[in-house]
């Protein structure tokens, strides 16, 4: 084999290598497309022409594409939901209703991971939300803190498995597949991921109390009136808004980008509501916040009307500001992705790929367990968002041959595929001692929490993924059958 | 080096005013997909004779310049994703010498190479009148692909900002308060 048929692995080597000295992944992709480029050029691999077809790659694949509109709408309804304090009055309301459910801040914190599923992005910053707004007040409980370490780590990572979840909406645009029917092949996976988990707070707990000592029954509203109250202020709301976006989207009747762009709408009206409206009512939350974090936030001062109403202003350009900036981040690498893989393919990176598979002589059951734990290992060090967009294209081709006979019919191994590699993906980011999501929380954790404590938490939640990704490798209705009802 | 961090920071300023316009172009996105769905769903006929093409596609044009005004400004704001598992035990220093490593031997060919490339493609569309594939869409698509040219150009620009600060930080002259927006890494 010549130096020239091993570039792609060269340019592959040279990409991982450069990733690690820290600079931005998206000019890295660039920087090294291009070396690749010329190098290719003084080989005579790659005509110059090839070059300038670069543009209208972009432009097809990135800007053209109204498929990925939906993803800074989500994002800004996520981040609307968490700066406007919607997202925090929900969880205080969650644990209000679970304090006499043994383990119920955990409890809470997984229901709060499956209802607003991290619409804020990237793992990184999902993980350290959820820390922020739940670990103290659990800490501050006498909570064991590898259980509520755990709970934390693996409720903020389910956001990229259960949609509306951005990386299904890069992953399906990816792999050509709809966006919609990856969505309702991606619940059912989900919701059985977080019945573990709270099926595992609940037993422990009751075996264990003094892992999760029970919330004082003077927190919180004592009449029921008081309760209700609570509930239609901070519960009802949000809940309702994600249902109709997702059952907008499940039920066939809106695409994924026009439930995007109503949730976002719907997210801003709330939280004009919480930081606007509701105050100006004299309608306060229920906070169950620690001292230590407990900050002046929006809605609790008693400021006028027009005061309360530039809150909402700063909030508002506080949340287009993040939310640009995060979109920036995605897109940013997905050009300098598209840029990479372009030149990896023109060197015959594809085709060296699908001749060493099948010189490898897997089989499909070997391929996708191959696959699998190559994503596995790279979760170890990258967000989901590098390993989606720099392996996936390049397996793509494969992906699509494989042919499981009876177990899964040809045209649905597409989507259970990917549901696979988005749990695996999520376990991966929980395995200690590298799992991603870990050093996150770690770093936002209060001082008290060791790192060993959040290694031995998250070992059982672990073992949790590892038994739903086996569930739904050998049932792979689990993930095609409600499509199949709902869509078809 | 004082004049060189003085045209860092209004290079910094710069990108984040185009940056508050891509942003806005998030409302203007929630509008259109809102309206466009308020309409068809409940048959009320739009207004000035649009068409959902039209209002599809500019939700696209609108997202294009969301990304493209914004990511040289993200890197300002060191928002862009690093994989810091080396990268947190560096030294200031050595943490100085590959951002100025990579800002003059990837980011800058990078984006001069797609600014250059993107020009002929523009001026092919501009001079061709191309429009929409879709006979009810959107016309003049050169406005559109100049967005590529933006994007290489401004990301250019962000990485000049941030060479200066990497370079004064290398020589002990960078302000405490431009630190957290040139070296400090992560998400």
């Amino acid at each position: 084999m010549s130096i020239v048929e091993l570039l792609p692995v060269l340019m592959f080597a040279a990409l991982a290598l450069l990733l690690f000295t820290g600079f931005p992944v998206a000019w890295v992709l660039g920087g090294v497309g291009l070396a690749f480029g010329l190098i290719g050029i003084a080989a005579d691999e790659l005509a110059f022409i090839q070059f300038s077809t670069l543009p209208s790659r972009i432009f097809g694949g990135v800007m053209e594409n109204l498929i990925l509109t939906a993803i800074p709408m989500f994002v800004l309804m996520g981040t609307m939901l968490e700066k406007s304090g919607v997202a925090r009055d929900l969880l205080n309301c969650l644990q209000v209703l679970m304090r006499r459910v043994p383990g119920g801040l955990a409890l809470s914190v997984t229901i709060m991971g499956t209802i607003l599923a991290a619409t804020t992005g990237i793992i990184g910053a999902s993980v350290i939300m959820m820390s922020l707004l739940a670990l103290p007040i659990m800490v501050e409980r006498k909570y064991s803190h590898e259980l509520a370490t755990g709970t934390i780590a693996a409720s903020g990572t389910l956001g990229i498995l259960i949609p509306p979840s951005i990386m299904l909406v890069i992953m399906a645009d990816l792999l050509s597949r709809s966006v919609g029917n990856l969505f309702v092949a991606a619940v059912f996976p989900g919701l059985i991921l977080a019945t573990l988990y709270m099926a595992y707070i609940v037993l422990r707990c009751t075996l264990n109390p003094s892992l999760a000592p029970p919330i004082s029954e003077k927190l919180g509203p004592q009449t029921r009136g008081g309760v209700a109250l609570m509930i239609l202020r901070s519960f009802i709301p949000p809940v309702i808004l994600i249902g109709l976006v997702l059952g907008s989207i499940l039920g066939g009747v809106a695409t994924p980008t026009e439930a995007a762009g109503v949730g976002a709408l719907g997210a801003i009206i709330l939280g004009f509501f919480n930081l606007v409206i509701l105050p100006s009512m004299g309608v306060r939350a229920f906070t169950l916040e620690v001292t230590s974090s407990a900050t002046k936030t929006a809605g609790h001062s008693s400021a006028g009307p027009s005061k309360k109403f530039s809150q909402f202003t700063q909030t508002l350009s506080a949340v287009l500001d993040s939310t640009a900036q995060t979109n920036a981040m995605i897109f940013g690498l997905f050009v300098g992705a598209t840029f990479f893989s372009y030149i990896f393919r023109a060197l015959g990176g594809d085709d060296l790929v699908i001749s060493t598979v099948e010189a490898m002589g897997l089989g499909p059951w070997g391929l996708l367990f191959l696959l699998l734990g190559l994503v596995f290992i790279l979760g170890f060090f990258f967000d989901w968002i590098e390993i989606t967009l720099i392996v996936l294209p390049v397996f793509a081709p494969i992906i699509a041959q494989l042919d499981f006979g009876d177990h899964v019919a040809r045209i649905d191994v597409v989507y259970w595929f990917a549901v696979l590699i988005a749990i695996n993906l999520q376990t991966s980011f929980l395995t200690p001692p590298f799992g991603f999501a870990l050093f996150y929380l770690k770093a936002v954790a209060p001082p008290q929490v060791r790192i060993q404590q959040i290694y031995r938490g998250i070992v059982p939640f672990v073992l949790l993924q590892l038994f739903g990704l086996g569930l739904v490798i050998l049932f792979p209705e689990i993930a095609l059958w409600l499509p199949r009802v709902l869509l078809n | 080096m004082d004049f060189a961090l003085g045209v860092s920071r209004a290079i910094d300023r710069l990108l984040w005013l185009i940056a508050k316009f891509g942003a806005w172009c998030a409302v203007l996105l929630v509008a259109v997909v809102t309206y466009d769905v308020f309409t068809r769903y409940f048959g009320v006929p739009k207004v000035f004779g649009l068409t959902s093409t039209m209002l599809q596609e500019s939700e696209y044009w609108l997202h294009s310049f969301l990304i493209v005004l914004v990511v040289g400004y993200a890197y300002t704001k060191q928002s862009h994703v690093r994989i810091d598992l080396i990268r947190e035990s560096l030294s200031e220093r050595a943490k100085h010498l590959i951002e100025i490593t990579g800002i003059l031997l990837a980011l800058i060919p990078y984006s001069f190479l797609g600014a250059w490339l993107s020009w002929p493609y523009v001026v092919r569309s501009y001079t061709s009148g191309e429009i929409s594939k879709s006979q009810t869409g959107l016309t003049d698509l050169w406005i559109l692909k100049s967005g590529l040219i933006i994007l290489f150009v401004l990301i250019g620009l962000a990485g000049i900002s941030q060479l200066i600060k990497s370079i004064a930080g290398l020589a002990g002259k960078l302000p405490e308060n431009l630190k957290p927006t040139t070296i400090v890494g992560g998400r």
